[in-house]
């Protein structure tokens, strides 16, 4: 769909960064937009090393093993939006963001409707990948009833940030060996559960996508869902310290990641 | 002698998402909440909100019908949005909590 909007578009290709420094990024991103320094983005990204994030609800001690996540050099980092605890390994996930003034008529004010509408493009670019995905409330893409994506927003400063993953290929022995479960003696139990319930691409297509290909789908699917133009840019380098200074000041203190 | 003791709940709302309430009291003469932690993968906006509900939690937790009538008010400010959880389940998830808490008092 075309108006006359623009929208920038980050792509992950040249760097894989750390959990502090994609959620320094995210937030940076939210703060450019929303005092009108940057266009609406969409922005794809990947993690160096391996991380776990957690909701910002989330009790870090009772979702994570953090002696486990120092042991395996796993980041641990808590995120500004809501929601569960996941297992970003850096080479079986691709994640986007979008970022959006509220007043800018580009998703719609109702927090259901607008992860909908960000969702549609995403499964209007698996399909490109020839992959039958469906959003299932509030905030989950599924194939055949398991979960490929997890998606979560928050809204601030007159802005909505959405941030989502996609399960390229997953691994649940490794992720499980970092996350805790509420119950530990029905750990072996809960982790078959999961394997039952979560799918990726490398599943369903046979073979791991590449991560590019992977993002020029969903970069399709956004373009045919989403009013407004996509057009390729960079990071400014105002976001890139601003984003810098947020991730040692807020992402890599233990008074952020430990505060609940 | 006052002694203090812990209490824990997890909950999963059925179709919506888990709350997981840690509470630390002190039983004595006189039953004393001393924390209530609320946690869990819900959304809220404001985020804001989580320190609200564990305020009213462990102000009036020893007087749940208090407790619940405050926390609906909360979450009917027009400002609040919560999915994946109500009112109700965040009452239940730390009733259940404070049970367990004075259960492991007399189990000493």
């Amino acid at each position: 769909m075309s108006t006359g909007v623009e929208w920038r578009v980050l792509r992950h290709e040249r760097t894989k960064r750390s959990a502090a420094m994609n959620m320094g990024i995210d937030e940076a991103i939210l703060n450019s937009v929303s005092e009108g320094r940057s266009p609406p983005t969409l922005r794809f990204y990947m993690w160096a090393p391996t991380a776990v994030s957690i909701g910002y609800f989330q009790g870090l001690e009772l979702e994570v093993d953090l002696d486990e996540c120092r042991k395996r050099g796993v980041d641990v980092v808590r995120r500004i939006t809501g929601g569960g605890a996941v297992y970003h390994d850096t080479n079986l996930e691709l994640t986007y963001s979008v970022v959006v003034k509220e007043s800018s008529g580009l998703l719609p004010k109702d927090i259901l409707g607008s992860y909908k509408a960000v969702c549609a493009g995403i499964i209007k670019g698996m399909e490109r990948l020839g992959v039958k995905a469906e959003f299932r409330p509030l905030n989950d893409l599924v194939i055949n009833g398991r979960k490929i994506s997890g998606n979560a927003q928050t809204r601030r400063q007159g802005c909505i940030l959405q941030h989502g993953t996609i399960l390229m290929g997953v691994d649940v022995d490794s992720m499980f060996s970092v996350l805790k479960v509420p119950d530990e003696k029905l750990r072996g139990k809960m982790v078959e559960g999961v394997k039952a319930s979560v799918t990726s691409l490398k599943q369903v297509l046979g073979a791991l996508p590449d991560p590019t290909v992977l993002a020029d789908a969903v970069e399709g699917g956004m373009t045919s869902t989403l009013p407004g133009k996509f057009v390729h840019g960079a990071i400014s380098k105002e976001e890139e310290a601003d984003a810098g200074r947020i991730a040692r000041e807020r992402y890599l203190s233990q008074a952020w990641t430990g505060k609940r | 002698m006052a002694v203090k003791v812990q209490g824990a709940c997890d909950r999963k709302v059925p179709g919506g998402k888990l709350i997981r309430v840690r509470v630390e009291f002190e039983i004595g003469e006189q039953d004393k909440l001393i924390s209530v932690k609320v946690y869990g993968d819900f959304f809220m906006h404001p985020e804001s909100l989580i320190e609200d509900i564990e305020t009213v939690l462990l102000e009036n937790g020893l007087d749940i019908e208090r407790a619940r009538s405050k926390l609906d008010s909360l979450f009917k400010r027009p400002d609040v949005s919560v999915f994946g959880a109500g009112p109700e389940d965040f009452v239940a998830t730390f009733e259940t909590a404070v049970a367990d808490a004075r259960y492991r008092s007399i189990k000493g």
